[in-house]
């Protein structure tokens, strides 16, 4: 009875101190986060951002305007206080459409990321757990799809799918998995060689729980790193791919294809180019300088070797 | 210094490979110079693995070949299977069933998949890319004319990259923490950051029509190409006007490059300066630096002839293949700076869906990307002796 009492005293003990542990590094990683100003600064910019697009009915004192319907009275008006940021060429308010234009806009970045990071990480995690013919296999189809240049295989997709908003998502979504596999397969590797997968091994447990129980736990955190970077580029992608005429169609607005309308007129009314182009800036910036803080985060490695 | 030059040429032959592999593998917690084997004779891995290094070419030569083929399928399912039916296509939409029936005939389509691949591989081994579907000329002969154009600008804008970036990449890493450090590394996140063709479009504002200071776009001038037309031998305009001395035209071209060129520059820019960094201060970290302190080497020997030389190898391969990711990067500035190269070809096929063209130019650039990977993974190979052969 002492040793049972003995060993439960300990397991507990030992959970205990687990949880406290991981409590303990979470109240660290906030304080590291708390002093990168910048990480913050830009986490806050994106919750701003996401909030005013998601409430942009809210926000805004012309949501019809904002989902394209034209008031030709005042076209191409400079900022002023009714119009904060200005009109387009069809005389809707700019703040309005710029809203308007983030829900394609951000909704593909994330999207576009999800999938990404749904196909990705599992063939990775296989590739690198069982290697072998199923590991070749894997990694040279990987290497086909890298060995296309990103933008020219979105472009070469959709415009073989056919402009428009959910195929330039797709599109862009199947050049983007394979940088995911290359990571967690990299990382996949070096974790299974450690003896927690070893004992978990000897003891009997099936292959798929160790993948998802021992390893993807542990090659996690560099691809949600990864990820937060990517939404950015994810998004400066698909407004690029709608700035050649493959996105969302007009009367629909995405920063994109404001930018298209705005080169014929931006001698004229540069404020029209100027504003969208900011935005999409800011909120590329915002997402990589968030994924580098969260790096050195969740990495104290980096951390010490800022 | 004096003293100094016969150490750190010790040391640069420390730093240069083959010891400082061994200090990067050895255990941590060891003496510098007890466990490593510094002062021993260093061994020789070349001796041994000569022949390793020849399978190793070989194997990745015939790696690169299957992601080759491995393209031309990728190119070969878009083209055929993705639209629904090719031969409409090619046709327009008021052609009769008669009429696409014959046509499929003509182009192979009604043949098995297989054996359409096949066909089209041997093709593609010609270099017979098939026909544009807009304007009815072999395609490879369209690309002839527009690539020049477009390597001329990515040239240029790895040129601009590498001169701007390296060294202030360079100056990040020994002011680290600094001010200036944090400047530089948030010019270089705001330049990977910034939309491209927003950037352009913001230049051409600010220089183009308020100052009037460069041209807005083209290639060269109206005047240029009617009275001092440049001859074409390379298709790369600089180079074709140095060779004819047509100076004029060369000052023109020059100045039409300026824009394009840093627009383009500037991914490359954030990524070099990125890339020097890091590399860097992983030199600085390791031990033949520490010892080079230690003697009190000057600073800027310490920096420049040891951490920078180990630094730039691997930055100098990763801007290898930027250089390929800026042709397609080179897609949207083109249509901005209405630069007559693959871009604007690509993007006029988009638009008329001109499908042969679209496949084409992406098989194109991805073959190019597969050998300009492979040269730079044997230049490595082979420059680097501090690269394992798996």
């Amino acid at each position: 009875m002492i040793i049972l009492e003995k060993v439960l005293n300990i397991t507990s003990s030992s959970l205990f101190n687990r949880l406290e542990i991981r409590f303990q590094e979470y109240v660290l990683m906030w304080r590291v986060f708390k002093r990168d100003y910048l990480s913050l600064v830009s986490f806050i910019v994106i919750v701003l951002i996401v909030l005013a697009v998601i409430f942009a009915p809210i926000v805004t004192p012309y949501p019809e305007q904002g989902e394209g319907l034209p008031n030709l009275e005042s076209r191409l008006q400079a900022p002023s206080t009714e119009h904060p940021l200005g009109t387009d060429e069809l005389g809707r308010d700019l703040f309005a459409r710029i809203l308007y234009g983030g829900r394609p806009s951000l909704t593909l970045g994330f999207l576009v990321v999800m999938i990404a990071c749904a196909i990705g990480i599992p063939l990775g995690a296989i590739a690198g757990y069982f290697g072998g013919w199923i590991g070749q296999v894997i990694m040279r189809i990987t290497d086909m799809f890298l060995s296309f240049p990103a933008l020219l295989l979105a472009i070469t997709i959709s415009a073989a799918l056919g402009p428009s908003f959910t195929n330039a998502m797709i599109a862009i979504a199947l050049t983007w998995w394979p940088q995911y596999t290359r990571l967690v397969r990299a990382q996949t590797i070096s974790v299974k060689e450690l003896t927690f997968v070893e004992a978990a091994k000897a003891t009997g447990v099936s292959d798929l729980s160790i993948i998802l129980r021992h390893i993807l736990p542990n090659v996690i955190t560099v691809s949600i790193v990864q990820a937060t970077m990517d939404m950015g580029s994810a998004v400066l992608m698909g407004s690029a791919l709608s700035f050649i005429g493959l996105g969302i169609q007009p009367p629909k607005a995405d920063w994109g294809n404001m930018l298209t309308s705005a080169r014929i007129y931006f001698s004229n009314a540069p404020w029209f180019a100027l504003y969208p182009g900011i935005t999409l800036l800011l909120v590329a910036l915002s997402f990589n300088l968030l994924g580098d803080g969260l790096r050195d985060i969740i990495d104290p490695q980096s951390r010490r070797q800022r | 210094m004096g003293d100094n030059t016969h150490l750190l040429e010790y040391i640069t032959s420390l730093s240069g490979g083959r010891i400082s592999k061994y200090i990067q593998n050895s255990p941590p917690g060891g003496g510098l110079l007890g466990n490593y084997g510094l002062f021993r004779q260093p061994l020789s891995w070349n001796k041994g693995t000569n022949l390793n290094k020849f399978e190793f070419v070989i194997k990745r030569l015939i790696l690169a070949v299957v992601v080759v083929i491995g393209v031309t399928i990728i190119t070969f399912a878009i083209a055929r299977l993705v639209p629904s039916s090719p031969a409409r296509l090619w046709l327009g939409p008021r052609a009769t069933p008669e009429q696409v029936v014959l046509t499929s005939q003509k182009l192979g389509l009604d043949r098995p998949l297989y054996e359409q691949y096949f066909i089209y591989l041997g093709q593609v081994v010609r270099g017979d890319f098939g026909i544009s579907i807009k304007s009815h000329q072999p395609i490879i002969k369209d690309i002839k004319v527009f690539l020049p154009a477009t390597l001329e600008l990515v040239f240029f804008s790895m040129i601009l990259a590498v001169s701007i970036g390296i060294p202030l990449g360079v100056l990040s890493a020994t002011k680290k923490n600094t001010i200036l450090d944090h400047l530089i590394r948030f010019f270089a996140v705001f330049n990977a950051s910034t939309p491209v063709f927003w950037f352009a479009l913001i230049l051409q504002l600010f220089l183009v029509e308020k100052y009037n200071l460069l041209p807005l776009g083209g290639r060269v001038s109206q005047d240029i190409s009617l009275f001092n037309p440049i001859e074409t031998i390379t298709g790369f305009y600089i180079i074709d006007s140095i060779l004819t001395q047509n100076w004029v035209a060369l000052k023109d071209a020059l100045v039409h490059l300026i824009l394009p060129g840093i627009v383009l520059a500037s991914a490359s820019i954030g990524l070099a300066i990125r890339l020097t960094r890091a590399n860097m201060i992983e030199v600085m970290e390791q031990k033949f630096i520490t010892m080079a302190w230690a003697f009190g080497l000057d600073p800027k020997l310490v920096y420049y002839r040891l951490a920078l030389k180990n630094a730039i190898v691997p930055t100098l391969m990763v801007l290898g293949l930027a250089f390929v990711w800026s042709i397609t990067g080179a897609i949207l500035v083109e249509i901005i700076f209405l630069w007559p190269g693959l871009g604007n070809y690509l993007t006029r096929a988009v638009l008329n869906f001109d499908f042969p063209v679209i496949v084409s130019i992406s098989l194109v650039v991805s073959i190019f990307y597969v050998i300009v990977n492979f040269l730079l993974d044997m230049l490595q190979t082979f420059i680097d002796p501090r690269v394992a052969i798996e």
